[in-house]
């Protein structure tokens, strides 16, 4: 698909809200990334994940009349977190990292190209003790930690996607990153040293 | 030489730095802090490197499309019904509204009931200026017409946004109550709502009996006065403003009797009458609300 601008992006806006489906599942896989892997930093379970993912899209799509603008990203980037919130206030759980789960991840970056075996391990082992970190947190920091730092958004976007004020959102990422540097201390050595802490 | 510590107001200081979120002058008291104070310059590589972390974790693609099939959207219908919050908020206004019109209604028959003063003792014995301490059966009724009219007004609107209005035992109230309220307006010329001003010390002559009012029928007590159409109810709205006689306003002599005080007015039979419907009425609209009867149309 060729890059949208943001004045393609109002056109489909428009065309989805007057009732073109395909102009709706235009905007629908120009964000379906996004929206997965929020979901799935916050389940931890590719399976929860894309059920979620699913059904924000069909709710998105029930709901497109009440849109009433701005950044459809984030409008949707909510409805998808609060029914992530939603299984895990019900279930409480932490969801198992299936190992096939871990061998779809791709490897962290490292400066000297491409991984040995035990790297690529390492990389693993890396990756599952983050989302564990990242499942330590409370929902609304988890959420709050994933837009902004994995995600890179800004904290205008991550408070309209979270629904919440500016102030709410630099607080929860503040004890986020605190308790998530304090969860990553203890396996420091599988940190890469460009990514040591301390 | 030690360091100060690092402060939590220092922490999010270097977050707001690294989101980019700071004024220029801040963002220059970083970079010289970061020069000059290492434990300011650590916290700063720690937290740069937490979020080059978390950053660098990989993206998972979407393992599928996940747009909309057309069994999809169709099983998702789009233009849904209101849901049931808008009409229960407006339900619960409108028995909000009933119940306050109920308390208003009740405590005017009371007063009603209760004995007065005669307008004319009351005019030499007051003459100072105040503002009349007891609802009128007047300001009830406009305060129930507004309340309700508001009520409506809101109530059209939420309908108007749902695409299926249905008509409820609210709405069928509404309608008899307002019904009501007009049959009760035609019906009863009330008494306006004076403001009782500074008066000359004189006793004025009672008011003139409906019979001789030009015009007895005024449809609504609020109306101001106007030269087209002087109406002596409408006139005794009129602030009887000191040393200003009302006739500059092109109300006739004879409305100068009626700029009394007015606010004891003994109100007409009807309007008793009408009062038993009206409660009726009210109370209609909150057992339909809290019986949550829906009639289509």
């Amino acid at each position: 698909m060729a890059d949208l601008t943001l004045s393609d992006e109002a056109t489909l806006i428009r065309q989805a809200q007057a009732g073109n489906l395909e102009a709706f599942n235009a905007l629908v896989l120009r964000h379906q990334d996004v929206v997965y892997n929020v979901v799935y930093r916050m389940l931890g379970d590719d399976a929860s994940a894309q059920d979620v993912t699913q059904e924000a899209f069909i709710s998105a799509y029930r709901k497109f009349a009440s849109f009433q603008g701005g950044h459809f990203r984030a409008w949707v980037v909510r409805i998808a977190s609060n029914q992530a919130l939603d299984v895990l206030r019900r279930d409480k759980r932490r969801p198992a990292e299936s190992l096939d789960d871990l061998a779809d991840e791709g490897d962290l970056p490292l400066p000297d190209g491409g991984p040995t075996p035990e790297q690529a391990l390492q990389s693993r082992e890396l990756q599952r003790a983050i989302q564990q970190c990242l499942e330590s947190l409370n929902p609304e920091q988890r959420l709050t930690l994933i837009l902004c730092d994995v995600q890179g958004m800004s904290y205008q976007e991550v408070a309209d996607s979270t629904n919440a004020q500016l102030g709410t959102v630099k607080s929860r990422l503040a004890r986020a990153r605190l308790a998530v540097r304090r969860c990553l201390q203890a396996v420091e050595e599988l940190l890469p040293a460009q990514y040591r802490l301390s | 030489m030690s360091m100060p510590p690092i402060t939590e107001r220092d922490k999010a200081l270097i977050a707001d730095y690294l989101a980019d979120a700071l004024a220029p002058p801040q963002r220059t008291e970083v970079e010289q802090r970061l020069a000059t104070e290492p434990t300011f310059a650590a916290e700063y590589r720690a937290q740069e490197r937490l979020i080059a972390l978390l950053r660098a974790l990989p993206a998972r693609p979407a393992p599928r499309s996940f747009a909309l099939s057309p069994e999809q959207a169709q099983a998702a219908p789009r233009a849904l019904p209101a849901p049931a919050r808008p009409p229960r908020v407006v339900g619960w206004l409108l028995a909000s509204a009933a119940a306050v019109a109920l308390l208003l209604g009740g405590g005017l028959l009371l007063s009603i009931n209760a004995p007065r003063p005669e307008p004319s003792a009351q005019v030499a014995a007051a003459p100072t200026e105040t503002l009349s301490p007891a609802p009128t059966l007047t300001e009830a009724d406009a305060a129930i017409m507004q309340l309700l009219t508001e009520l409506q007004a809101q109530e059209a609107l939420a309908l108007a946004s749902s695409p299926a209005p249905t008509l409820t035992e609210a709405d069928a109230a509404i309608m008899q109550l307002l019904a009501e309220m007009q049959l009760m307006e035609t019906q009863t010329a009330a008494p306006a709502v004076t403001v009782q001003r500074a008066m000359p010390a004189q006793v004025l002559p009672p008011p003139p009996s409906r019979s001789d009012s030009p015009q007895a029928d005024t449809p609504s007590a609020a109306a101001p006065a106007q030269a087209s159409s002087p109406q002596p109810e409408m006139a005794t709205m009129r602030l009887a403003e000191e040393g200003v006689p009302a006739a500059e306003e092109g109300v006739p002599d004879e409305a100068q009797t009626d700029l009394v005080i007015m606010s004891m007015a003994v109100p007409s039979a009807t309007l008793i009458d009408a009062l038993p419907r009206l409660l009726g009425a009210l109370l209609r609209l909150l057992v339909s609300f809290f019986a949550d009867v829906t009639i289509s149309p």
